[in-house]
């Protein structure tokens, strides 16, 4: 892990969160959980996005590593990225935290 | 310049009109549209006014202003703990789903100086779909041997899984085992059966968590 390039940078106050999705995305490596929960394996995706600067482009997902696989993820990313062709860090935490934590049925 | 106090807030409320800058201002927005408009008037109206006009939050050191193009005033709010008022607006903005208007940079320096921090307990919810993830690969490709998950009560799960019970409701049932106490398991694991099937997992999840402190809530209600 590169300090400094670490979502919660940009959302310091969901730093915790962000450590639980980042284990859920470990869990998303499966093949067969991510296509069970997609939207889930997205939002956790965020929180292994390891960019610098404040805003990735809509198609952050490449940068990500491991690359995800399967379609029905990518999809919910980029639903979670939003219409622009670049998306500031923090919204897109904020945002997949949201979704996070309604996948989970605790919002 | 118009000022009114509001006493007990400790608040003072002052409108100008044009625009006056402020010595060390940081903007609380990323972009300057009319649409913010409408949100602004909205949180405006929970501190108390409603007209379209910029905003300066203000403790007389830092000033965080929200600037609406087009906008004729200035509502200029001196209170003692700008810094707060600031983050509730960030707030704000980003509950009501408009994440992508607020400047990142302030938002995230804010949280960090008034030591803002979200901890939410996503230990059981985590090792239930490390359960769970078994199982929806077993009912999409059925010859997949690996279970990812660390099942703590090995029996506990193989009875859950011989009820044959949605996934959803097997994974809470074994948390009940957490429960415990001195009511027995397959107590837990029938009033959850019951649950689950008028109310939905989730229901029994919260009453679960609820009745995790005290396990006599279990007996009385469901004796």
């Amino acid at each position: 892990m590169t300090d400094g390039c670490h979502p919660s940078k940009w959302a310091p106050a969901y730093q915790e969160i962000l450590l639980y999705m980042e284990e859920v995305w470990r869990m998303c490596q499966k093949p067969s959980f991510a296509s069970a929960y997609p939207r889930l394996c997205a939002a956790a995706m965020v929180a292994a996005l390891r960019e610098c600067g404040g805003v990735v482009r809509h198609n952050y997902w490449v940068r990500v590593k491991p690359r995800p696989k399967i379609a029905a993820v990518i999809k919910e990313a980029a639903k979670l990225a939003g219409k622009g062709k670049y998306v500031s860090v923090r919204a897109l935490v904020i945002r997949s935290v949201k979704a996070f934590l309604k996948e989970l049925a605790l919002y | 310049m118009e000022c009114k106090k509001i006493e007990e807030k400790g608040v003072e409320v002052c409108t100008v009109r044009g625009y006056i800058s402020f010595a060390s201002e940081q903007s609380l927005l990323a972009v300057e549209d009319r649409e913010v408009v409408e949100a602004l008037m909205k949180w405006l109206n929970v501190y108390g006014a409603s007209v379209e006009q910029n905003v300066v939050i203000t403790d007389g050191v830092e000033a965080y202003t929200a600037r609406v193009p087009g906008a004729i005033n200035t509502i200029i709010y001196r209170v003692p703990n700008a810094k707060k008022v600031a983050y509730d607006f960030i707030k704000y903005l980003e509950e009501t789903g408009r994440e992508e208007w607020i400047n990142p940079k302030l938002a995230a320096r804010l949280e960090l100086e008034l030591g803002i921090v979200y901890v939410k307990n996503l230990e059981e919810r985590i090792k239930y779909l490390k359960r769970a993830s078994g199982e929806p690969a077993a009912a999409s490709t059925p010859a997949m041997p690996e279970d990812g998950s660390e099942a703590v009560k090995s029996e506990e799960t193989a009875a859950t899984a011989s009820t044959s019970h949605g996934e959803k409701a097997g994974g809470i049932e074994e948390e009940t085992t957490a429960a415990g106490g001195s009511i027995t398991i397959e107590e837990v694991c029938r009033v959850a059966r019951i649950l689950s099937e008028s109310y939905g997992a989730d229901v029994v999840y919260k009453y679960l968590l609820k009745a995790k402190d005290n396990p006599v809530l279990l007996q009385t209600l469901y004796a």
